[in-house]
C-alpha cells in the first residue's frame, strides 16, 4: 500500500528539493474511424515525459569557478536522499524514479567555456550520485580553464570527517598549500590519510588513491536522513548510462538558461563601476546551479533521440532547440529579469487582438525552449502557485475532524475536459493543486464515506493518475477559486466569504440577505466567546480563523482556497 | 421537411446519423445544403455550432408475409477506434499488447497488438463517447499506460482547442484552456522543431473568441484560431492522423 502523499517543497540556501505540482491529467481526445477512412487515419498518442520531482544545488555547492563538489552541498543531498526514498517506497515497483541532470553558469563569459563549464558539474554530480570515482578522477587530471581542482580538493577532502567517527586529517585553511605551513600541513594530512588506509607513508596521491579518496569523501557528504549512504545507480537515470557519452542522463546547459539577468543599462554600467559590477556577480550566483529533475517512473529515453547534446559536446549542438528567439530571450533587457515573473508574452486584449509583448521585456530568460518546458513546471527553478484547500468536518462530538489520508478528485474548471487532479490529503487534511487559471470554478469531490474507514489506500501523486474506484461517488464541494476577496474588516462581502467557508450560513454569500449575514455573524460572534467584543474584533477574527495557518477548526465542512507561493 | 441539428461538443456525424435515426452517416452529409460544411470539416470532427442539414427520412416499403418472422437489417457502415501508440521518444509501439474498454464501467478487454505501425483497433459502437486504451509496454520494467480516451470530441485543427488536443496527445503540452496562448507557442515552436525545421520565427497566433471556443451561440464557425502557420497545422493534421 502507497503511504501518505509526497508534497516537498524544501527550499533552504543550500538547496532546493521539490516534488512539481501535480499534473493535472488531460484526457485523450479522439475522433472515430469510419471505415472508408480506415486504410489512412488513425489518432496518435505518445507517452509523455513528465518530470515529478527535482533537486536545485546552488552556487555555494561547488567550489568556486570549479567543477569540485563542496562539503556544503551535504545537507541538500540528504534532503534529496529523503525524497527519492519516499518516492521509491510510494511506489509499486520499489525503485527509484530516474533521473537527469542539468548544470548552468552564469551569464558573464563565453558559450563555450560555460557550456563545458557547466558539464563538468554536471558529470560531478552525477559522479557523486552513482559513487563512480572514475569521473571525478576524469575532472580533476583534467582542468578547463581556471576549473583545476588541485591540492585545494584534496584539502577540501581531507577537512572531512571521511568514516565515523574519525576526526578530519586536515584542519588548516583550504589554499592549495600556498605556505610554507599550510604545505607541510597538507602533506602530513595526506601521508597520515595513505597511512592509515595501506597505502604506506607518502605525499603524493597516485590514481588508485585518488580513487579511494574520492569515494570516501562521496560517502561522507552524500547521505540519507539516517545517515546512511545514499547512492543512486546508472540505472536510476532516463538513459541508463547507454552512451559513453551520458547523453541524456547527464547535461550542461551553459549561461543559454539564466534565471537572472541584470538589465542591460546596468550591464553597461558595471563595465565602468567596480561596485556595481560585484553587486552583478553578487546577483548572477543564482544562475549557477545544477539540478537533477525526477521523472516519472518507468520513464527510459533513447539517447540518440535526446534533444540535448552530452555534458563534453559544443554549445552549438544546443542551439538546435532554441527558442526562434532564444537569443533574445537570453540577453538583458530594460528591467533586470527574473524566469517566472511576467511571464505572458501573447497578451490578449478586449477586441480579442494578440498583442505579443517583446520577450526582453518578460521573465522568458531562457534560449532552449526544451529546458524551458520543465523549468517553467519546476519549483526549482520558479515560485509556483498552489491552491492550498484544508478540508474539515464536525466529528460526532463537535470535536473538529480534518479528512485526512483522504482520496480526492479535482476538476479545474467547467468545461467538460477540464483538467482532472486525483491525489490523497495530507494529515491535515489539505490539498495542493497548481492553479491553472486563478479564477475558475473547482470541484472537489472527496472521498469521505463513514469516518471510521480505514485508511485509503494512497496514490503516488507524480506518477500515477488511475481512476480511484467508487469516484463517482465521492462528496463533491464547488471552490470557486479566484472570488475569495482579498482580507478587509470593512468589506461584508469578504466577511460574508470566510463566514460561509467557515460553514455559516445556507446560500452562496454573495446571494445572503442583511438577515441571513446578521444570523451567521451573531452565531460565529457567540461560538467564538466574542459576544462582549465589537465588531471589528470579531470581524478580525473571522479573517483569522479564515488563515490556512494557525486557525482554530473551524465548525463544520468548510473550503477555502488561497492560493500561495512555494 | 429538412431541419438543421446545431452540432454540440462530443458530437460526430455517425452518432448524429444515430440520434437522428439514420444508418448510414453518408445519407446526411451528401446533402447539397451540407456541401460548404463538407468542404472544410472531416465527418467525425465537427466543431460546436456547426450546421447540419438533416433531410427526411426516406420510408422503404418491404413486402413480406405476415405469417414468417424476418430480420431488417439497417445499413451502418462500421465505425472504428483506431490509436497509434508513440512511446517517450517517438517511436510507434510496435507489438504492444493492449486492452481496451469502450464505455466506462466495463472491464477493458484485450485487442490485437499493436501492429507495424503502432495502431491498435477496436470496432465501436456509433454513441459510444468514453474508452480506455491500457499499453502494456515490456521495456525497459513492465509498465502500464493508461489512456482516458473522449471519443467524438476532438475538435478541428484550425481551432485552438482542436490544435491543444492534438499537441497534447503527441505529448507537447499545450496548456489547459484554449486562454493558454504561451503554452500553445510552446508546444508549435517544439512541433515545428520536431517535425519540419528549427522554427526560424515565432508563430503568429489568433486568440479564441471572448466567450470561449466551446460556445457554440457566439462561435464564428469558420473562423481560424490558433497556430496561424499551414505548413504548421498540416504537419500537425498529418502526424496526428485525423
Amino acid at each position: 500500500m502507497a503511504g501518505e502523499p509526497i508534497f516537498i517543497i524544501d527550499v533552504a540556501p543550500n538547496g532546493i528539493i521539490a516534488t512539481h505540482p501535480q499534473r493535472a491529467e488531460l484526457p485523450v481526445l479522439v475522433a472515430p474511424i469510419p471505415i472508408e477512412q480506415r486504410e489512412t487515419n488513425f489518432n496518435a498518442i505518445r507517452d509523455k515525459l513528465v518530470a515529478i520531482g527535482c533537486m536545485r544545488l546552488p552556487n555555494t555547492g561547488f567550489a568556486f569557478d570549479s567543477s569540485f563538489i563542496s562539503p556544503e552541498s551535504a545537507d541538500a543531498f540528504t534532503r534529496f536522499a529523503r525524497l527519492m526514498l519516499k518516492l521509491r517506497d510510494a511506489h509499486e515497483s520499489k525503485q527509484f524514479p530516474p533521473c537527469s541532470v542539468f548544470a548552468h553558469a552564469d551569464p558573464t563569459g563565453d558559450d563555450g567555456y560555460n557550456k563545458i563549464l557547466s558539464g563538468r558539474r554536471a558529470l560531478a554530480l552525477y559522479g557523486l550520485l552513482i559513487r563512480k570515482p572514475e569521473i571525478w578522477d576524469e575532472l580533476f587530471t583534467v582542468g578547463h580553464g581556471g576549473d583545476q581542482w588541485g591540492t585545494k580538493s584534496f584539502q577540501t577532502m581531507l577537512s572531512q570527517s571521511l568514516a565515523t567517527d574519525e576526526p578530519p586529517f586536515y584542519t588548516g585553511p583550504i589554499d592549495g598549500a600556498l605556505t610554507p605551513q599550510t604545505q607541510k600541513a597538507t602533506r602530513d594530512a595526506i601521508s597520515a590519510w595513505r597511512e592509515s588506509r595501506g597505502f604506506g607513508k607518502g605525499f603524493n596521491l597516485d590514481k588508485k588513491m585518488r580513487l579511494a579518496l574520492f569515494l570516501e569523501y562521496m560517502n561522507a557528504i552524500c547521505k540519507d536522513p539516517d545517515g546512511n549512504n545514499f547512492e543512486l545507480t546508472k540505472d536510476d537515470f532516463i538513459a541508463r548510462g547507454a552512451e559513453k557519452s551520458l547523453r541524456g542522463d547527464v547535461q550542461g546547459c551553459g549561461e543559454f538558461n539564466p534565471i537572472f539577468l541584470f538589465s542591460q543599462e546596468k550591464t553597461k554600467a558595471a563595465k565602468k563601476d567596480k561596485t556595481l559590477e560585484a553587486v552583478r556577480n553578487e546577483l548572477y550566483v543564482v544562475d549557477r546551479r545544477a539540478l537533477v529533475f525526477v521523472f516519472k517512473h518507468g520513464t527510459r529515453i533513447d539517447p540518440a533521440k535526446w534533444p540535448c547534446p552530452a555534458a563534453r559536446e559544443r554549445p552549438d549542438l544546443c542551439a538546435k532547440r532554441f527558442w526562434s528567439d532564444g537569443d533574445k530571450r537570453r540577453k538583458e533587457g530594460p528591467e533586470d529579469r527574473t524566469f517566472g515573473d511576467k511571464m505572458t508574452i501573447l497578451a490578449v486584449d478586449e477586441t480579442n487582438t494578440v498583442t505579443p509583448r517583446p520577450v526582453e521585456e518578460t521573465g522568458n530568460t531562457m534560449a532552449c525552449r526544451f529546458y524551458h518546458g520543465f523549468a517553467q513546471h519546476s519549483p526549482c527553478e520558479r515560485k509556483l502557485r498552489e491552491w492550498v484547500v484544508r478540508l474539515r468536518i464536525d466529528g460526532a462530538g463537535g470535536e473538529k475532524i480534518p479528512l485526512s489520508n483522504r482520496r480526492y478528485v479535482v476538476k479545474a474548471g467547467e468545461a467538460e475536459f477540464a483538467p482532472l487532479i486525483r491525489g490523497t490529503t495530507d494529515d491535515k487534511g489539505e490539498l495542493r493543486i497548481p492553479v491553472i487559471d486563478e479564477r475558475t470554478k473547482m470541484t472537489i469531490k472527496i472521498d469521505a464515506t463513514g469516518l471510521d474507514m480505514p485508511q485509503p489506500e494512497g496514490n503516488d501523486p507524480g506518477a500515477d493518475t488511475d481512476k480511484f474506484a467508487g469516484e463517482e461517488d465521492f462528496w463533491p464541494l464547488i471552490v470557486d477559486g479566484g472570488a475569495l476577496r482579498e482580507r478587509d474588516v470593512g468589506d461584508d462581502a469578504a466577511v460574508k466569504q470566510r463566514l460561509y467557508n467557515l460553514g455559516f450560513g445556507e446560500n452562496a454569500p454573495d446571494k445572503w440577505t442583511q438577515e441571513e449575514f446578521d444570523e451567521a455573524f451573531k452565531q460565529f460572534r457567540h461560538r467564538n466567546n466574542l459576544d462582549n467584543e465589537d465588531d471589528n474584533t470579531v470581524r478580525a477574527a473571522i479573517f483569522d480563523e479564515h488563515e490556512i495557518k494557525g486557525a482554530t477548526p473551524p465548525p463544520s465542512e468548510q473550503t477555502e482556497p488561497e492560493p500561495q507561493e512555494s | 421537411m429538412p431541419k438543421e441539428h446545431i452540432v454540440q461538443q462530443g458530437e460526430h456525424l455517425s452518432s448524429i446519423a444515430a440520434l437522428e435515426g439514420f444508418g448510414d452517416f453518408h445519407v446526411i452529409w451528401n446533402h447539397p445544403d451540407n456541401a460548404s460544411l463538407k468542404a472544410i470539416r472531416d465527418p467525425h470532427v465537427l466543431f460546436p455550432g456547426d450546421i447540419l442539414t438533416i433531410p427526411d427520412r426516406q420510408e422503404k416499403q418491404e413486402r413480406r408475409a405476415t405469417d414468417d418472422t424476418h430480420v431488417f437489417q439497417a445499413d451502418v457502415p462500421p465505425l472504428f477506434l483506431r490509436c497509434k501508440l508513440i512511446d517517450v521518444d517517438g517511436v510507434e509501439m510496435k507489438g504492444t499488447p493492449c486492452d481496451v474498454a469502450l464505455e466506462s464501467g466495463k472491464p477493458a478487454e484485450p485487442v490485437e497488438p499493436a501492429d507495424d505501425q503502432g495502431i491498435v483497433e477496436k470496432r465501436m459502437g456509433r454513441v459510444v463517447k468514453q474508452g480506455e486504451l491500457i499499453a502494456h509496454l515490456e521495456k525497459p520494467d513492465p509498465t502500464d499506460v493508461k489512456f482516458d480516451l473522449r471519443i467524438g470530441s476532438l475538435n478541428p485543427e484550425t481551432k485552438i482547442s482542436g490544435q491543444q488536443a492534438r499537441f497534447n496527445n503527441l505529448g507537447y503540452f499545450a496548456g489547459y484552456s484554449v486562454k493558454d496562448l504561451d503554452q500553445l507557442l510552446w508546444a508549435a515552436e517544439e512541433f515545428e522543431c520536431d517535425h519540419i525545421a528549427k522554427p526560424a520565427k515565432r508563430p503568429t497566433i489568433v486568440a479564441a473568441p471572448p466567450e470561449g471556443e466551446e460556445d457554440p451561440a457566439t462561435n464564428d464557425t469558420q473562423g481560424k484560431t490558433g497556430v496561424q502557420e499551414d505548413k504548421i497545422v498540416k504537419k500537425l493534421l498529418a502526424v496526428h492522423g485525423m
